[in-house]
């Protein structure tokens, strides 16, 4: 076959520079993080104010809010005075699905990006090469970053529990243990959506420091029993549900096996599983969770799953895929204990 | 004046999302790197020999190939077999336009850029915090990184030439100088198109060392002197016209300044200087001016400026912008002499 000659198209090329550029995100999130949108509530303001505000510089901050006016992100209503648009708005805090802490520019991660090359050669994790310590521990002993990462968390939960709770018959169930839950945020909002709900929050000692102010101020203190703990070590049994929400994701097939081998172990007969994560969908379409997929890679090492993937994983733990919920975000997928085991003769 | 309530709109939501993601741009530079496109040109092929071919581990390059056919870079027309889109023709080296080398993923940027919130808080240069340096000496000292900064600059140089070109009476000139023309790519390219042009190539000796390949490769060498010295000083003088592409912004004012001064001497009552790069203009209209703009503020510490501003500027020299003529990216100031 001859080798096609390369077209000319300057819409594709205008487009491609638009995706490969990466100026327009990373200031976003900064000025996501100075909290730019809070002061433009009550109606546009002079950028020297603005500056004032936030602590920033105001000839840089003026470069910064231009660049982003100029892709529909504030607007420049007089020369050097901005007010929001209606892609600002969610980047204010009082916003119910405020994106204000969705993007941090977290520069551990950001500096672990720049060896993406690299990790695409080799398939190891940019994060341990570039801070010489893995993910989790790097975040437990850098107490700041950890606290990012804990508000990122929370504004997608907040997202996660407005799409994933009508998908799932939650009245059914008791208890419920939310396995890796983190500081709690993603349970207390289903307790206090379900009030004849008891639940148990397991993770690691330093994520669930943060959980008992949480949960009181959620109203939901006293239906939820806190265990600080690790998910490789056995776990509360007999509860109707084991929720692992975006956890899996974090782990090559080897610990997520060992991850629901504790959890099957755990679990009675009428125990369910949901893990709640992205699915990878096959063929072209466009879906976040090929993207988080590829932060997977670059932080942890870890990845996310096709459908089929999940099945065999799960098959290997000794549960079985009982069925699959979409929902506009995660997915929640089901599964429960597989039985007992034919022995071969 | 009461707090207007916020309002839900999904769309936004999802568009502020797709706007804040660097995922796909850090991505589309890497793959731009291993030189995937290139391995396509005679149609699709498996991941797997994709990878064989660019020292790529499969299962990961997969990964990353499926989150770009997500946005129409490439396409996955089996399952683990990829073929060129529109959208990924312009990775080819072999792309009369191609951005393969446009677009690098340079650890020494990305570790700045990660600490660009410095640079809105104090205006000075992120790269700074990482590499006390600063953004030269760091190039200097580092050739592989510089060797692939200079890949990426021909590629923007590209860029400029095809918008400059149709934008300008080039015809109406017959002697050109470029001052801090580099390796002459874009004074050449210019030349190449206008075969009346006598070209002088200005920049530093160590630089126009570079240039006669170059010249030579856009058949203009013949038309072409090139004269290394420092802009500063003594400019090649009595052209029609001087270019100034993408200097001026790197400079303080009073640099800025002494090198409009030493530009003025150098022209004739008649010459004009043609100014090339971003300026800064209010209202929300997109232009790419304004990413280079903070692109040199986290890396450098400098910036565009406003017309205004670059008119004072012209003023302390002597000169007077005649007019701006707009391209598809930067505006091409007209400037010449101030009457007396």
């Amino acid at each position: 076959m001859l080798a096609a000659r390369p077209r000319t198209d300057l819409g594709a090329l205008t487009r491609l520079t638009e995706l490969a550029d990466y100026i327009v995100p990373l200031t976003i999130r900064v000025i996501a993080q100075l909290g730019v949108a809070d002061q433009l509530v009550d109606g546009p303001r002079p950028v020297t104010e603005l500056a004032e505000a936030t602590g920033a510089h105001a000839p840089s901050l003026l470069r910064a809010l231009r660049a982003l006016a100029g892709k529909g992100i504030f607007t420049e209503v007089e020369p050097e005075v901005f007010g929001l648009t209606k892609l600002a708005e969610p980047l204010r805090t009082d916003h119910p699905l405020s994106l204000r802490d969705a993007y941090p520019l977290m520069a551990a991660d950001v500096r672990a990006w720049a060896g993406l090359a690299r990790c695409l050669r080799t398939g190891e994790a940019a994060f341990p090469r570039v801070h010489g310590a893995d993910y989790w521990s790097y975040l437990a002993a850098h107490p700041a970053d950890s606290l990012a990462v804990d508000r990122w968390m929370s504004s997608l939960t907040r997202l996660h529990l407005r799409t994933v709770l009508p998908a799932w018959p939650w009245a059914q169930a008791r208890q419920l243990v939310d396995v890796g839950g983190g500081d709690g945020a993603f349970l207390a909002g289903l307790l206090r959506r379900y009030p004849h709900l008891h639940g148990t929050l397991l993770d690691l000692p330093h994520v669930v420091a943060a959980a008992p102010a949480l949960l009181a101020e959620a109203g939901v203190a006293d239906r939820c029993r806190i265990v600080a703990g690790s998910f490789f070590d056995p776990l509360p049994a007999g509860a109707d549900l084991y929720v692992l929400k975006t956890i899996l994701p974090g782990w090559d097939d080897v610990d997520a096996t060992a991850i629901l081998r504790r959890i099957a172990a755990a679990m009675a007969p009428q125990s369910r599983l949901l893990l709640l994560e992205a699915i990878i969908p096959t063929g072209d379409v466009f879906d976040v969770a090929k993207l988080v997929d590829l932060h997977t890679l670059v932080l942890t090492g870890g990845r996310h799953r096709t459908r089929d993937d999940l099945v065999d994983l799960l098959a290997h733990a000794g549960l079985r895929l009982d069925r699959i919920v979409a929902t506009p975000t995660l997915t929640v997928i089901a599964a429960g204990p597989a039985g007992p085991q034919l022995t071969s003769p | 004046m009461a707090p207007s309530r916020p309002r839900i709109d999904i769309e936004s939501v999802f568009r502020l999302t797709e706007l804040a993601d660097y995922i796909v741009p850090f991505t589309v530079r890497a793959v731009a790197e291993l030189g995937v496109a290139d391995q396509l040109v005679d149609g699709p092929r498996p991941v797997t020999e994709l990878a064989e071919a660019t020292g790529a581990h499969a299962p990961s390059l997969l990964r990353a190939l499926r989150a770009l056919a997500g946005k129409g870079i490439f396409t996955e027309v089996e399952p683990e077999v990829f073929g060129l889109t529109k959208l990924a023709e312009p990775l080819r080296t072999d792309h009369p336009l191609s951005l393969r080398d446009a677009y690098p993923l340079l650890e020494p940027d990305i570790e700045a850029w990660a600490h660009f919130d410095h640079s809105i808080r104090t205006g000075e240069a992120s790269f700074d915090q990482v590499h006390p340096e600063g953004y030269w000496p760091y190039m200097a000292a580092h050739p592989h990184d510089s060797a692939r900064f200079d890949a990426s600059q021909q590629a923007a140089t590209r860029l400029e030439l095809r918008a400059a070109l149709p934008a300008y009476p080039w015809g109406e000139l017959t002697t050109v100088v470029d001052v801090g023309g580099g390796n002459g790519a874009f004074l050449g390219g210019i030349m190449a198109r206008f075969p009346q042009l006598q070209g002088t190539l200005f920049d530093l000796p160590h630089v126009v060392a570079e240039a006669e390949p170059v010249l030579q490769k856009l058949g203009v060498a013949q038309r072409c002197t090139v004269t290394g010295g420092s802009f500063f000083e003594t400019i090649p003088a009595g052209a029609d016209a001087y270019l100034l592409k993408r200097i001026l912004y790197g400079w303080d004012d009073d640099n800025a300044v002494r090198l409009l001064t030493a530009v003025r001497a150098a022209m004739r009552p008649d010459s004009r200087l043609l100014v090339l790069e971003p300026v800064v203009e209010a209202g929300d209209r997109f232009d790419v001016g304004r990413l280079y703009d903070l692109l040199l503020l986290a890396m450098v510490g400098g910036g565009a400026r406003s017309r205004e501003h670059i008119e004072r500027l012209l003023d302390a020299a002597d000169l007077r912008l005649g007019r701006s003529v707009p391209t598809m990216m930067f505006p091409i100031l007209e400037i010449v002499a101030k009457e007396v």
